[in-house]
């Protein structure tokens, strides 16, 4: 598609930061999607929530607080290493210095492995459940709640969302940390990085708002105890 | 396409039997059939659909030529615009709510099973949220189609421009606050109900500017009664028709007394076959000289939009008759005194097939034998008839610069001819 007169950006855009301004644009309309679908689950948290408030306290204080802290934080420093890499990228852009590409790929690289700290963190803890009869089904040890409504199986509903939310976060961290070690990888090889500058930053903002997400979940599953 | 095949496929293996609703707990708990599969399918066509109102919604903001500013955007990309942004408002919903479906049977939790304290009713609140939207997913770009047709064919421009656009903005926003009217029935708390059913009633407004304006451009206008406009003609009548009865039903006595019956079936008819249906075919008939390239023959042309309309009106205004004496929807059997009612509608349904048949074979038979459509048959405005037909890959030379508004139709004289084949002129 790239046309030979302009190679800095693509046919149907008059320059790049044209191209830059549709690139984001597109992003921020696809998060806006994303909101509505993670709102859709929120919806029904907040339904049964308000049904069974009880149930989710007694549910919330089988999940590891400590656990879930940490993992809040170890997002947060990937998130602030991302924007730090997307600023040098930036920076490098306008210097036409190639020095930034290193800092830049050992951010990502670490973002990205924070990224798999964190979801080793998440398994971890839905084997824990797992392990201990928590998973929501025909095995879930309802009589650990006996004296909750339907005999215990509003409590299942608690695990049912914090499978289903943690779950449907944990698919687009894994989503997220391909992109953010494909860039990396992309931007250490490339013959002129400046160029993956609007990649990087649609990437970045795509991790921001998978972080943002979590910061929603970490309190509605961890802190209503 | 992939998630059309997993649906068809579906169809083909033994289908779903949850009603095209999946309605829990049927779908999630009772239902013995294909329903995940099912469901895959509608939420691969979901991220298509996200995919192409994001798609949509970036061009129109960032990829207009110069001096195309908003206020000169023809008004078939408005309705486009107002339908993209529900399709990515909306989908994503109903994408979530199927992946709790397929999640409870797959594991067995009970997010919509009533028996172990999960809230059926939450699913028909996610459902709607998406599906009432939906309609106005499909009728907006008709009425963007009619707001081309009706200006080029009355050669005038549209009528309250300003006004056309923002009502289907309007249209959009208000279609996002009034799915409750779908579920007067189920339980909901009569206050919700009062309050969708003064919200329902409210999205009159913006389709009755619509309808007078159109109206508008057509007084004192010059009349052509080529195909694409007796269509467009089709459309405004019947989706009138549509419309009000879907005040009458916004209403929640007269909704008690005919929900379930072939009211519903009517009126969601007349809005979506009345409505959009015949706006496609004003489309494909206005716009078929530029994608094909070639003239179909006028004659035939109009005798099947005659055909379309008097067939839609047999099958479809005796079900209103029907359903407000009381005759419910999917039955296979009625009272025998329904049964005149039935046989107008089975006879207007087969002349309806029929001309629905026949553009199939002119339009087809134009491509090899009709004449050949120079760049502006219907001596229309808009930049799209400034290329040759059928458009080249790269639609235009050079991008081209926009200096007038949109519908800057001069008046014409009687002897206008339009809707002829030229030589082209390169």
């Amino acid at each position: 598609m790239s046309s030979t007169s302009n190679p800095t950006h693509l046919i149907p855009y008059d320059s790049p930061s044209h191209q830059r301004h549709a690139a984001i644009f597109g992003l921020w309309v696809f998060l806006v999607t994303e909101i509505l679908f993670f709102g859709g689950m929120i919806v029904g948290y907040v339904v049964y929530h308000y049904e069974y408030p009880e149930a989710f306290r007694e549910g919330s204080r089988t999940l590891n607080v400590w656990a879930g802290g940490a993992m809040t934080a170890v997002l947060l420093l990937g998130s602030l290493l991302i924007a730090v890499a997307e600023h040098l990228t930036e920076e490098g852009d306008r210097d036409n210095s190639q020095s930034w590409r290193g800092t830049a790929v050992w951010r990502l690289a670490v973002t990205a492995c924070l990224g798999v700290v964190f979801l080793g963190l998440e398994f971890y803890e839905y084997h824990e459940l797992i392990g201990e009869g928590l998973f929501p089904g025909s095995q879930f040890a309802r009589q650990r709640f006996t004296d909750l409504p339907y005999s215990g199986r509003a409590a299942e509903l608690f695990f049912l969302m914090f499978f289903c939310m943690t779950g449907l976060h944990a698919f687009h961290m894994i989503v997220g940390i391909l992109l953010v070690g494909g860039i990396g990888t992309a931007i250490q090889r490339a013959r002129q990085p400046e160029r993956l500058g609007n990649t990087l930053t649609v990437i970045a903002l795509y991790w921001h708002f998978v972080d943002i997400v979590w910061i929603f979940l970490y309190p509605l599953f961890y802190l209503v105890r | 396409m992939t998630g059309g095949l997993f649906t068809l496929g579906v169809i083909i293996i033994g289908g779903v039997d949850t009603g095209w609703t999946f309605y829990t707990p049927y779908s999630s708990t009772y239902a013995n059939t294909w329903v995940i599969l099912a469901a895959t399918g509608i939420f691969i066509n979901g991220f298509s659909s996200i995919a192409t109102g994001l798609n949509f919604i970036v061009s129109i903001h960032l990829l207009r030529a110069p001096g195309l500013t908003w206020f000169r955007l023809p008004m078939f990309v408005w309705t486009t615009y107002a339908t993209s942004l529900i399709m990515v408002l909306a989908t994503p919903v109903l994408a979530v709510t199927l992946g709790l479906v397929a999640v409870e049977r797959i594991f067995g939790g009970g997010i919509f099973d009533p028996a172990i304290g999960g809230d059926p009713l939450l699913f028909q609140h996610l459902f709607w949220f998406y599906s009432h939207p939906a309609v106005y997913i499909m009728i907006l770009p008709g009425m963007g189609v009619v707001s081309e047709i009706v200006p080029c064919f009355a050669r005038k421009p549209l009528f309250g421009y300003g006004f056309v656009a923002m009502s289907g903005l309007a249209i959009a926003a208000l279609g996002f606050l009034v799915w409750g009217h779908h579920m007067f029935v189920s339980g909901q708390s009569i206050y919700a109900g009062l309050l969708f059913s003064f919200l329902s009633m409210l999205v009159a407004i913006p389709s009755a500017v619509k309808v007078f304006n159109w109206t508008a451009t057509l007084y004192k206008g010059t009349i052509f009664l080529k195909t694409p406009m007796l269509y467009a003609m089709g459309f405004i009548g019947l989706f009138t028709i549509g419309g009000l009865t879907g005040i009458s039903l916004a209403s929640i006595g007269f909704d008690m007394h005919v929900h379930d019956t072939y009211f519903i079936v009517a009126h969601f008819h007349y809005i979506m076959v009345g409505g959009m249906v015949m706006a496609f075919l004003g489309g494909v008939h206005f716009w078929w000289p530029k994608m094909t390239g070639a003239i179909y023959s006028e004659w035939w042309g109009r005798v099947s939009a005659l055909i379309v309309f008097l067939g839609f009106n047999l099958a479809f205004f005796p079900q209103f008759i029907l359903g407000y004496l009381g005759n419910p929807r999917r039955y296979h059997a009625y009272a025998e005194g329904f049964q005149v009612f039935h046989i107008m509608s089975t006879l207007g349904a087969s002349i309806l097939g029929i001309g629905y048949l026949l553009p199939l074979g002119y339009l087809l038979w134009s491509l090899k034998y009709g004449r050949r459509a120079s760049r502006n048959p219907w001596q229309a405005t808009g930049l799209e008839w400034t290329t040759p037909s059928p458009p080249p890959t790269h639609n235009f030379g050079e991008t081209p610069t926009v200096t007038g508004p949109a519908y800057d139709y001069p008046p014409a004289h009687r002897e206008l001819v339009i809707g002829e084949g030229e030589p082209e002129k390169n």
